[in-house]
């Protein structure tokens, strides 16, 4: 049997049975996006490599916990993949003692925030298409984004970091969410 | 953590803003609640669009190699054969011969047990999968079930509209019939037409009593008067003296025309007045409505 030929689902479940060619093609089809994802968080190839690992071996060990109908792999795996990284980057904050509230992030992927998170957007080597994506938010909301999602900040790091609510990054946050949805309902659509 | 609080982490938990401890109480309720769970789904689905739209980047070759060498025994699964074996059999191989087929035979049930395990976890996770194929089979046939109820509440409504159209089908040939007997009276020889006009109460009223010369019947033909209920009718008399025959009874369309055929049971022109009033449909064999049309049919 080809396992290519099989969708994220089926291979899923052939995990599940313990079959490691079905893990090695969910690698071959997810691993270099997870990667990609580590890389621009982390900006450090070994650490973002060892991220990479453990999220398939998360994945070879969690894969019981996906419920079929839940639909989206992807989703699922990139999900994994984005924890473990921010995971990882917080801990090495704290190893390091750096990344404190009053610290500029180093990089933004593809985003343009306010002040110093927008000049250092521009200096990074992302995609144009994720710039655009982004620039569809508000700067308020992208900046939260920018700042949880690529940053690794917490809700409450990120209500102290911009001298907002915490009610208001909540906000900031489920409104980019729902327009990231409408963005990419327009995709599928 | 209920359902209501979860919803409002979602986004944060998508967008990855939510500390440690605070994921793991929602990831707690998460597999715990579906409904909860699709909601992540979505909004991790929205998320996935950055890393997706972010610039490629290659691991290394070797990574793949070392994730597969590292795979361990899956949690499910962890009682393997080998993990059995004893690891000691070298320090036993010095040992009495009566010894080795002892632990011989003590690896063998160990191992027999092992296998146990392993079939039963198997079938656990079979299980499993069997289930939620059945969840999902279900789903389905809950899906199919409320498109077959929607289908037959829609050819429900489709009968119900079949008397309907059974009193229409029955006007309409009705009407045709009257036409026909129209045309008929109207290619007779000798054909008397006599006008019809409007009483005070139906000024814009007015039509025309076709009548074949000698005949016990006519054909009424009018226009301008209004539609009556259902329960009403433009019922047509014939008077002499102070007889009065009811001759026939029409209602009118929308356009206010309307047409009947007129029988007296005597000929036409023995009686000198037609009338025409409005009375209920099965009403009495006297005039008690107001009068709409008239005519001199013959002069008395």
């Amino acid at each position: 049997m080809g396992y290519q030929s099989l969708d994220d689902r089926t291979l899923l479940e052939l995990v599940i049975l313990g079959k490691e060619e079905a893990l090695e093609c969910l690698y071959e089809r997810h691993g270099r996006r997870v990667f990609s994802l580590a890389m621009a968080i982390l900006q450090d190839r070994g650490a973002a490599e060892e991220v990479t690992q453990e999220v398939f071996l998360d994945i070879w060990r969690r894969a019981l916990t996906f419920v079929p109908e839940r639909g989206n792999v992807s989703a699922w795996i990139i999900g994994i993949g984005h924890h473990r990284t921010i995971d990882s980057l917080r801990k090495r904050r704290r190893h390091r003692n750096v990344g404190s509230l009053d610290e500029t992030p180093r990089h933004s992927p593809g985003g343009r925030a306010s002040g110093n998170l927008e000049e250092e957007a521009v200096e990074q080597e992302t995609g144009l298409h994720l710039q655009n994506l982004l620039g569809h938010l508000p700067a308020e909301q992208r900046e939260v984004i920018l700042l949880a999602y690529f940053h690794g900040y917490t809700q409450v790091e990120i209500a102290r970091k911009t001298n907002q609510p915490l009610g208001t990054v909540k906000t900031r946050t489920r409104l980019a969410l729902q327009k990231l949805q409408k963005a990419l309902g327009s995709f599928e659509g | 953590m209920r359902c209501e609080e979860a919803q409002g982490q979602i986004p944060l938990y998508a967008a990855g803003a939510l500390d440690a401890r605070q994921r793991a109480r929602l990831e707690s309720h998460l597999s715990r609640c579906p409904q909860c769970t699709s909601e992540v789904d979505k909004a991790l689905t929205a998320t996935s669009l950055l890393a997706s739209e972010l610039a490629e980047q290659e691991p290394s070759m070797l990574l793949k190699r070392r994730l597969l060498r590292k795979l361990p025994a899956q949690p499910w699964r962890r009682v393997s054969a080998s993990q059995w074996e004893p690891s000691h059999r070298w320090q036993l191989a010095g040992a009495a011969v009566l010894g080795a087929l002892l632990v011989a035979l003590l690896a063998a049930i160990l191992m027999l047990n092992a296998r146990i395990g392993d079939v039963g976890e198997q079938n656990k996770k079979l299980s499993t999968l069997v289930d939620q194929r059945l969840r999902a089979l279900e789903a389905e046939t809950r899906e199919v079930t409320s498109v077959i109820s929607q289908r037959l509440t829609a050819v429900e409504a489709e009968s119900q509209m079949l008397p309907t159209l059974a009193k229409a089908q029955t006007q309409l040939s009705q009407v045709v019939q009257q036409q026909r007997s129209l045309v008929y009276m109207l290619a007779t020889p000798g054909v008397q037409v006599t006008l019809v006009q409007g009483s005070p109460a139906a000024p814009a009223a007015h039509g025309m009593l076709l009548t074949p010369t000698g005949g016990s019947a006519a054909f009424l033909v009018v226009v301008g008067l209004e539609r009556l209920p259902d329960d009403k009718t433009y019922q047509v008399w014939l008077t002499k003296d102070t007889q009065r025959v009811k001759a026939g009874a029409f209602n009118v369309d929308d356009t206010g025309w309307g047409q009947a055929r007129i029988e007296a049971g005597s000929p036409i022109v023995w009686f000198p007045f037609l009338v025409v009033t409005i009375e209920p449909t099965h009403g009495p064999p006297w005039p008690t409505g107001p009068r709409v049309l008239g005519a001199t049919v013959s002069p008395p």
